[in-house]
């Protein structure tokens, strides 16, 4: 069972938990991963995050990225959530949980999702800081993190 | 005619681009920009920024036909 969304609304971890564990009786082990938007900036703070996202292809990438975490451990279920829209400091951004019937599994696919979602799925932000408006650069700490899930290296 | 997007920094650049181009490749449409948008085709021309075709990666020299979304995708920052 898969299930994945893109939407402004915040979500309920204890919800999505509690779906991801009711999906079999098969289910041994849940990890659930929520990002939060981060007050990144040291000196200074951010007032908002704007995401921006490319409807129809975010959603195909992500089915993507969810198949091949499917295909790649055994997997009994998995939900991610991303929201789009101004959000602020703190707000819940991001959710990827994933059920097998062992931990390992899980572990690895939460971890594996969320190295790819980062760095493959079309979503930008921009942050507002004092009244200015910035697009966020990526990381190479991200994709770094991305490049140890390529088959090369496993 | 080819429909244009573009998103994250090359949105803003964008600004004024007409919607839609007459383009046999991404790569003419990147060209035909540079005339009146040379801030925008300059960071076309970053090799991090990927092109897709209707909604799937491909490269810049990828045939396009009538009705084709293009889209102009700078390094993602999801997550």
């Amino acid at each position: 069972m898969i299930r994945i969304r893109i939407q402004q609304e915040d979500f309920d971890l204890a919800g999505e938990y509690q779906q991801l564990r009711e999906l079999s009786p098969r289910v041994g082990a849940v990890v659930t991963f929520s990002g939060l938007v981060r007050d990144f900036e040291t000196d200074d703070s951010i007032e908002s995050l704007s995401l921006q996202h490319y409807p129809g292809m975010t959603e195909k990438l992500l089915q993507e990225i969810v198949d091949q975490a499917h295909q790649r451990w055994s997997l009994i279920g998995s939900t991610v959530i991303h929201r789009v829209g101004q959000l602020l400091p703190g707000d819940q951004i991001v959710f990827v949980g994933v059920v097998s019937e062992h931990r390992a599994d899980a572990f690895e696919a939460a971890q594996f999702l969320m190295d790819y979602l980062k760095t493959r799925a079309t979503f930008w932000k921009k942050v507002s800081q004092n009244g200015e408006q910035r697009w966020i650069e990526n990381k190479q700490s991200d994709s770094a993190a991305a490049e140890r899930w390529s088959p090369d290296e496993n | 005619m080819i429909n244009l997007l573009f998103f994250g920094r090359l949105g803003d650049l964008a600004e004024g681009v007409p919607a839609t181009i007459v383009a046999s490749t991404p790569a003419e449409i990147r060209q035909l920009l540079s005339a009146d948008y040379p801030k925008l085709a300059a960071e076309l021309s970053q090799p991090q920024v990927l092109v897709s075709v209707n909604q799937a990666i491909t490269d810049w020299d990828q045939q396009l036909s009538h009705g084709s979304e293009v889209a102009f995708l700078p390094p993602v920052t999801g997550g």
